[in-house]
């Protein structure tokens, strides 16, 4: 019986030691596995293993390729903090805002999955008790008072992107009580990406690039708001990371050494002997000039016009001009409209930083009293490029004995398109250069030059349609080629029409009736065979 | 493999001679129908994104896979079923691969339906975007398989199927709803780790239409792993 008792005890000891032997075997086998595939999975995920593909038809989980080279370009280690404040705004822009902003949300998020190593993102609590407070302190230490922004920061650099302007623009409609019936809200820009990418550029490159704009010669007003002035286009810069400021030869001297850009607007009178040999050593040290001619035309020495010659950018006589379309589209002779031309896609260069986006986007830049412009004789080394071209259907019309334009071809007297209304020069600087001017993105290694042949290209009037393509020409005149406009994308809508006698009956029919209920028959199918 | 293709075909002439998995086909595709009508009005008819939100509506991976894998290996075990099959010329791999395939099967039947309502759209007139709706189904059955491997791990862990289906279900929410429970820890570290490990970060790739390398090394290895374990636990039961 005592013997018994000891083997029972002894077989109990050792089914407890087995069982725990199986059990510590077990967990170390989970133990292992689970951190094989924690390293596999760490693996995957790195960038050099990691490959992706975007099955959309319109490549909406796909960055445009220079924001990828944006943020892949990114060097150092510390952080980009995007900080969303955001919320819908009221009715009746409630939804239109809300579908905005969640687009707007899904590129932060395609930012963040390019760099997840850099690129910190933030949606911030801004309704309800949840995180309320932390919003607030965020906000206090980024000394933002308004919502409705994404701050985009690095160190010390901060830069503010508002959601309305910056990402979109939303037409809030007319109401169903106003004459002429209810029209709804709609988004009529959305540039989410640019504005996104622009603040990352802002925040990550080096200092803020100066534009120089040269005054004393009866230039436009940078700072005025009046139509012909330059005020929108100052301010424009400044938003776009540029310090804008004026040239005035008598009394700075010489360009200043931190010029990135220094553009000539329209000057009424020449250049004295002296500032055109600034403007011409500033170039040929590897500066970057944009002028363009005054409507006055003035020729000879100091003149833009032979500033320009000595770049290969020759402007010619006349304004270019075509026939106005008239009501029922025919041409109308005579006018001064006739002096407006809009280019479009067609003729602009294709692979210019400054136009290839605007192609792309299908923008176009409109131009009033343009002198054509031709090349010259290229400088050494150098490459002549036509960035905007006019249309065969024009010619360039010259004034009368009186100095009147007629509006009329002259087929005798007058040439024919095509004509370049903006040409671009760059070649080896001639000159050894100082240090590169800060916020460049790299040393420059050539002169970069751009005529253009209207003046008021540059002005209010014309600012809101050719507002990227002057900001594109600034930044490649600044090596900021990435800071280029990205065109925006339409999100791929898919719609079926809910309204009586569409397809939602047939839906309803297959998704809740057909399909259930076929699963139905065939387990009471199955079932009734069984039984049988 | 021979094995687990055995393994399979039993499972699968069970399930589908059997009324749960017909009962539970007819009750999820009946909701998952009103589910999708509900979004389509809701979404003023955006075929994309109500295919997309019906592929990820988690409902339907919290409850179908520990509903279909509860019974596999704990009711076995209880009727004896099992020591019968741990006996037989099959490996105990072969076992649990069988038994998960043939759940995985169902629940692939499961989401063809959403590609039936999207052959439906295209019928009445709007294509939808077909590359990333496969990408979506395909994330959506890698998903399922991972819930699948954990429910069939509850299963081999649990003596009785409800239990294991409980079990399976709390597992679940768990893993789906981790970077959550992160959240409420004020831990960076814990953060960071939670969202690399999280099923519905994964998945939502595929939902957006995006196939990443990453993502489906994430599913494979993970249901890899409780597939082990479930393979381990089973071998435990023939060593007590």
């Amino acid at each position: 019986m005592a013997v018994s008792a000891e083997r029972g005890a002894s077989e109990r000891g050792t089914g407890r030691a087995t069982r725990l032997g199986i059990a510590a075997t077990v967990s170390l086998n989970l133990a292992l596995a689970a951190g094989a595939a924690g390293g596999l999975t760490w693996l995957a995920a790195r960038p050099g293993l990691r490959s992706r593909i975007d099955l959309t038809a319109g490549g909406e989980n796909t960055l445009d390729a220079n924001s990828r080279e944006v943020l892949d370009g990114v060097q150092g280690e510390e952080p980009i903090l995007v900080d969303v404040f955001l919320r819908p705004l009221p009715a009746p822009l409630d939804q239109i805002s809300a579908r905005a902003q969640q687009r707007l949300a899904g590129l932060l998020r395609l930012a963040w999955e390019q760099r997840p190593e850099l690129v910190r993102l933030t949606h911030h609590a801004l309704a309800g008790p949840t995180g309320a407070g932390e919003t607030e302190a965020r906000m206090r230490e980024l000394g933002i008072t308004e919502i409705g922004v994404v701050v985009v920061s690095r160190g010390d650099r901060k830069e503010i992107v508002r959601f309305l302007g910056d990402v979109a623009e939303i037409d809030i409609g007319r109401p169903a009580n106003m004459p002429g019936g209810y029209v709804p809200p709609r988004l009529l820009a959305f540039r989410g990406e640019e504005a996104i990418v622009k603040a990352v550029l802002k925040v990550t490159q080096g200092e803020r690039p100066h534009a120089y704009f040269s005054s004393g010669h009866g230039e436009r007003n940078l700072y005025g708001e009046d139509p012909r002035d330059l005020g929108l286009l100052e301010a424009a810069l400044r938003q776009d990371g540029f310090i804008v400021k004026r040239w005035v030869s008598e009394e700075q001297g010489a360009v200043p050494d931190d010029c990135a850009v220094l553009a000539l607007i329209a000057p009424q009178e020449p250049l004295s002997p002296r500032e055109r040999d600034f403007v011409r050593e500033f170039v040929d040290r590897g500066g970057s000039l944009i002028a363009v001619p005054g409507h006055r035309r003035i020729a000879g020495e100091g003149s833009v016009s032979e500033l320009l010659e000595g770049y290969g950018v020759r402007v010619g006589e006349g304004v270019v001009s075509r026939p106005y379309v008239g009501a029922g589209g025919s041409p109308v002779y005579g006018i001064p409209e006739c002096a407006e031309v809009v280019v479009r896609a067609e003729g602009m260069a294709a692979r210019h930083p400054i136009t290839a986006s605007l192609r792309r986007a299908e923008r176009r830049v409109r131009i009033v009293f343009s002198r054509p412009l031709e090349r010259g004789r290229k400088p050494t080394g150098g490459v002549l490029l036509d960035l905007l071209s006019a249309s065969e259907f024009t010619w360039a019309d010259l004034p009368d004995e009186d100095g009147v334009h007629r509006w009329e071809w002259d087929e005798e007297s007058e040439r024919e398109g095509p004509f370049s209304l903006a040409l671009t020069s760059r070649f080896p600087p001639p000159l050894p250069g100082p240090a590169p001017p800060p916020g460049t993105m790299e040393e420059r290694p050539e002169s970069r030059v751009l005529g253009l042949g209207a003046p008021d290209l540059f002005a209010n009037v014309l600012f809101d349609t050719n507002r990227d393509f002057l900001l594109n020409a600034f930044n490649w005149a600044a090596s900021r080629e990435y800071r280029v406009s990205i065109s925006p994308r339409d999100p791929d809508l898919r719609r079926l029409e809910l309204g009586s006698g569409s397809g939602l009956f047939v839906l309803t029919m297959a998704a809740v009736v057909v399909l259930p209920l076929s699963c139905l028959l065939l387990g009471l199918g199955v079932a009734f065979k069984r039984r049988r | 493999m021979r094995g687990a293709l055995t393994i399979y075909r039993r499972e699968l002439v069970g399930m589908f001679f059997g009324p749960l998995a017909w009962s539970l086909l007819c009750v999820a595709l009946g909701l998952s129908g009103w589910l999708f009508l509900a979004v389509v009005k809701q979404s003023g008819g955006d075929v994309t994104a109500s295919l997309r939100y019906t592929l990820g509506a988690s409902t339907a991976l919290l409850f179908l896979p520990p509903l279909l894998t509860m019974r596999m290996i704990s009711e076995e075990d209880r009727s004896g079923m099992l020591e019968f099959l741990l006996t037989a010329p099959v490996s105990d791999a072969s076992v649990v691969t069988g038994k998960f395939l043939a759940a995985l099967t169902f629940m692939t039947l499961f989401w063809s339906s959403k590609l039936v309502y999207a052959v439906v759209i295209a019928a009445v007139g709007v294509a939808p975007d077909w590359a990333p709706l496969l990408g979506g189904f395909l994330g959506a059955v890698l998903v399922s398989g991972l819930f699948c491997a954990l429910g069939l791990l509850a299963s081999a862990a649990f003596s009785t199927p409800m239990l294991a289906a409980f079990m399976a279900f709390v597992a679940n929410i768990v893993v789906l709803f981790l970077p959550v429970f992160a959240g409420l820890s004020e831990s960076e570290k814990v953060t960071e780790l939670a969202a690399s490990l999280s099923v519905s970060a994964h998945f939502e790739l595929f939902l957006r239409g995006v196939i990443d390398s990453s993502a489906i090394v994430f599913f494979l290895v993970w249901t890899a792993v409780a597939l082990f374990a479930a393979v381990r636990l089973v071998e435990a039961r023939r060593w007590r």
